[in-house]
């Protein structure tokens, strides 16, 4: 059986009409990261792609009796991929290590990780990557305010990259990255300057890539403790709830052992009733009789399957959550979990709530 | 409803498959697999007394959603027993609801859930 580390990354470069994205791709491309990549884009563009492996795809969506526009099966996007699949068997492209897919401007990202995640074909040889999003640094708070695919980019994002800073103002950059904080508080924001943008970073230090050992978990842990810093320094509030959005993050921490039995009936019973609200969680989690920390990574109604790291990351053994959420309350969630837990005779009363 | 928990997808669902993607797919149909369903079903009836609903596991292929009144549904997965409830009891099933947060706390013992470290 293939293990999930020897599974092919498939990583998506996403962002809003203008944002960058194709500029950021050819950069990328010229990275030895991506030298055996194959790139998978829905259309030629203004900017063209100059990499030799480049097919496109065709708009064909399948949309599930569900009605739930994040288990959309993406058709077209399973064709061209195994298509490619197929190319690289019969030795007709060279044997890549990695697709990259651009997406358009509009793009709801969600369906494509739903097709990447849960088709049966393509699930024993991929495995979805990094999800990279460009943020125009002139545009990008209007663009949030405005356009709710703009909005969903940059919530299940786990690389925000700003682009355009050169023509924007520092403060509205600044404002910018805040904002985005305050939107996805795991995702780490890189400012693109090409000269120093770090492509390995971007591309292959995802959450299963084993070089990592944990790294990427480390980073989102970091992250939640610097933003705890910064609430303290206002006065305990929840400064990265300020600017009125409807959505915010926050993460749950547990001290002791969840019952996984009690978590995935909870999980599964929230993703039910509020899965389009709760447009991403990821954490670490101390579960109840297993040694190694277990990761999980869910999108709106769509969870990952869950994952063993090798190692605790460092020696904080507390169960880490962090949710981005619509309209959700942070207490309820927090209660809820808790009281389930219970349930199973657990006692993961948290010990906190970032 | 989630369209990942179709019945025709024949994935196995992640609550079905252990902690390790890709390691405890091996194990599923074991002894501890069977007696983690066991474990899933007690811990869904506790909740389901709040609805007025049972769940029973059919030859751990499926779970058979049960209302008082003898009303019936078979599902395969569990997010689809939260789609059952619903249907059988008429009432949405969110594990945010406060009446059914209160009713979870009144069969436990006092604590505090809001007091921190």
């Amino acid at each position: 059986m293939t293990t999930y580390n020897e599974l092919i990354p498939i990583f998506v470069v996403t962002g809003f009409l203008g944002s960058g994205k194709t500029t950021l791709l050819n950069h990328m491309l010229k990275h030895p990261a991506l030298r055996n990549a194959a790139v998978l884009i829905n259309e030629f563009g203004e900017v063209g792609i100059d990499h030799q492996l480049v097919e496109t795809i065709d708009k064909d969506t399948v949309l599930l009796s569900s009605g739930c526009i994040c288990c959309t099966i993406r058709d077209d996007l399973k064709k061209a991929i195994l298509e490619l699949d197929e190319k690289r068997v019969q030795g007709i492209i060279p044997a890549y290590e990695r697709i990259v897919v651009e997406t358009t401007g509009l793009a709801d990202p969600s369906p494509i990780m739903y097709t990447l995640m849960s088709d049966t074909q393509l699930r024993y040889h991929y495995r979805l990557g990094t999800i990279i999003t460009t943020v125009d640094a002139v545009n990008g708070i209007t663009q949030l305010d405005d356009f709710d695919e703009a909005l969903k980019q940059a919530t299940v994002a786990d690389r925000l990259v700003l682009t355009k800073t050169d023509l924007a103002a520092p403060a509205d950059t600044s404002r910018l990255t805040a904002r985005l904080k305050a939107l996805n508080m795991a995702a780490d924001v890189v400012v693109a300057q090409f000269g120093a943008l770090d492509v390995e970073a971007l591309l292959s230090a995802d959450l299963y890539d084993p070089s990592r050992k944990g790294k990427e978990v480390a980073r989102w842990l970091a992250e939640e403790e610097r933003a705890e810093l910064a609430d303290h320094e206002h006065d305990g509030h929840l400064d990265r709830n300020r600017h009125g959005s409807r959505i915010h993050s926050f993460c749950l921490i547990y001290d002791k052992p969840l019952d996984w039995t009690v978590f995935g009936i909870w999980l599964t019973m929230l993703l039910h009733t509020h899965g389009q609200d709760v447009l991403r969680v990821k954490g670490i989690l101390n579960v109840a009789g297993v040694d190694t920390p277990v990761v999980i990574n869910g999108v709106q109604h769509i969870v990952h399957s869950p994952f063993h790291l090798a190692a605790w990351p460092d020696d904080d053994r507390r169960s880490r959550i962090v949710f981005i959420v619509r309209d959700l309350a942070q207490a309820r969630i927090l209660e809820s979990l808790a009281l389930f837990n219970r349930l199973a005779g657990g006692d993961a009363d948290r010990s906190a709530a970032a | 409803m989630c369209g990942f928990c179709a019945v025709f997808s024949g994935i196995p669902h992640w609550t079905e498959t252990g902690t390790n993607a890709g390691e405890s797919e091996r194990v599923s149909g074991g002894r501890d697999w069977r007696l983690t369903r066991q474990e899933r079903v007690g811990l869904i009836n506790r909740i389901l007394e709040f609805y007025g609903c049972k769940i029973d596991d059919w030859m751990a292929e499926s779970y058979v959603v049960r209302s008082l009144r003898g009303r019936s549904e078979i599902v395969p997965y569990l997010p689809q027993i939260w789609l059952a409830v619903e249907d059988i009891a008429k009432k949405p099933a969110d594990p945010l609801d406060p009446e059914l947060l209160n009713f979870l706390r009144g069969k436990m013992p006092a604590v505090d859930l809001a007091g921190s470290s």
